[in-house]
């Protein structure tokens, strides 16, 4: 199977898992992002080009379904996928903890661009609570995910 | 190497550019527009799938919500029991009072309040951030529903339908921080735009410095706007600030509504008509 299709259909599955079963097992409001782990994952092995890709088309999916402002998790993701892609390979060791600290670091970019946006949007953001109640919560929570979702990215996606 | 670092660089300002294309496109188009018909296709296609994961996954969630809250069963058992007691002798009281009521009604000539249409609909989605409080039901177009109806609990008022596909809408809570609700004070009849804030909570604006406003006065839909109708109650007030240099009291608003326990709702179907009114609507 062509690789660019595969990633895709992990993509996909990401999306449906994040449509379907991260909002029952949410923790105190704060959901995991499967598609961000996906994207981060990706742009690990192939780089920025392909991590600024999967992050646009896995922001996209995302907005359409369950955001009411369609373009802002993909300009998020596009950023978040370049950005990780760039210490391609870099990240891969024997330790999990490597990864889950970079996911750590990228959830919170992800939300730190997301709340400047709205932000410019004319949404109001006391920084302070939101980044005590959803950006630093939301980035241990996809830490923490991160060795159950990279093993799996990472064998489907390395030939 | 430098090739590999420019193709990149370009990939990211072309997916960048389209991402703020699409952005800008959503905002200013109409409901008809491109990018709102994909959405309304895409949240058809994925709704099916949201509900039958959403059915597989209840009973674990139910079996585990249950466990972790059976050592609080008993004691909330026997506080239960001391509020039947008390219901049990407000119930009296307001069945004297309820007569009352109906027998000044008749007098004066009041019109007994309208009853709602409403349609029972399933949480087969929620919103995957804290940033944006919307939920998705299992009701859409083919059922009757339409942008701008109000949702309703038995506690009170939920939210409004923002997008509708065939089998599924998306409603914003009024809990959002774009939600905008026009209320009543109960007690002092004040009204004010009760606006969500990130994070869940409720502030009621507009309500004047010399307001007489107090903890705990209920909270109604006043009505105005058309979206929602009057008389639906929102909650009660739970802070208030005041501000030397304001021109209005800072009023925080608790819904009676646990939204984050919410499984199941009510549309209304036959909201008034929808006018134009900036404040409201969200």
């Amino acid at each position: 199977m062509p690789s660019y299709l595969l990633g895709f259909l992990v993509l996909l599955a990401a999306f449906i898992l994040q449509t379907t079963i991260a909002p029952h097992i949410d923790i105190r409001g704060v959901q995991p992002d499967f598609i961000l782990i996906v994207v981060v994952t990706y742009a690990f092995i192939e780089g920025p080009a392909i991590g600024s890709v999967a992050g646009f088309f896995g922001g996209l999916l995302h907005d359409l379904v369950l955001t009411q402002i369609v373009g802002i998790h993909a300009l998020c993701k596009t950023i978040v996928g370049y950005v990780a892609g760039l210490v391609e390979r870099t990240i891969f060791a024997e330790s999990i903890f490597l990864p889950m600290a970079a996911i750590f670091l990228a959830s919170l970019l992800n939300q730190l661009i997301y709340a400047a946006v709205i932000f410019l949007l004319g949404y109001e953001v006391p920084f302070l609570m939101v980044l005590m109640t959803i950006i630093i919560p939301s980035a241990f929570y996809n830490s923490l995910l991160t060795p159950l979702v990279y093993p799996v990215v990472c064998k489907l996606a390395t030939p | 190497m430098y090739l590999r670092w420019r193709r990149d660089r370009i990939i990211l300002a072309a997916l960048i550019m389209v991402s703020i294309a699409i952005l800008t496109l959503h905002f200013r188009e109409s409901e008809e527009g491109l990018v709102h018909r994909v959405q309304r296709i895409t949240v058809g296609l994925i709704a099916p799938l949201q509900a039958g994961v959403s059915r597989m996954v209840d009973p674990f969630r139910h079996g585990i919500h249950f466990l972790a809250e059976i050592r609080d069963l008993k004691r909330e058992n026997e506080r239960l029991k001391r509020e039947v007691a008390e219901l049990k002798r407000d119930l009296i009281s307001l069945k004297v009072v309820a007569k009352e009521n109906q027998r000044l009604r008749r007098l004066i000539g009041f019109k007994e309040k309208t009853t709602f249409e409403v349609l029972p609909a399933r949480i087969i989605g929620k919103s995957p951030t804290g940033w944006q409080a919307i939920i998705i039901l299992d009701k859409g177009s083919a059922d009757g529903v339409r942008k701008y109806m109000p949702v309703v609990v038995d506690e009170g008022l939920v939210g409004q339908v923002v997008g509708v596909s065939s089998h599924a809408a998306q409603i914003q809570l009024i809990t959002d921080s774009k939600s905008g609700v026009s209320c009543q004070i109960l007690s002092t009849g004040e009204r004010g735009i009760l606006q969500g804030e990130t994070g869940g909570e409720l502030k009621l604006n507009f309500i004047p410095k010399d307001s007489k406003v107090r903890k705990a006065d209920a909270v109604i839909t006043s009505g105005l706007g058309g979206v929602f109708p009057p008389g639906i109650f929102v909650g009660t007030v739970s802070e208030i600030k005041v501000n030397p240099y304001g021109l209005y009291k800072e009023v925080k608003v608790k819904s009676s509504v646990d939204f984050s326990k919410l499984e199941e709702v009510l549309i209304i179907t036959n909201p008034p008509p929808k006018t134009s009114f900036p404040a409201e609507g969200g």
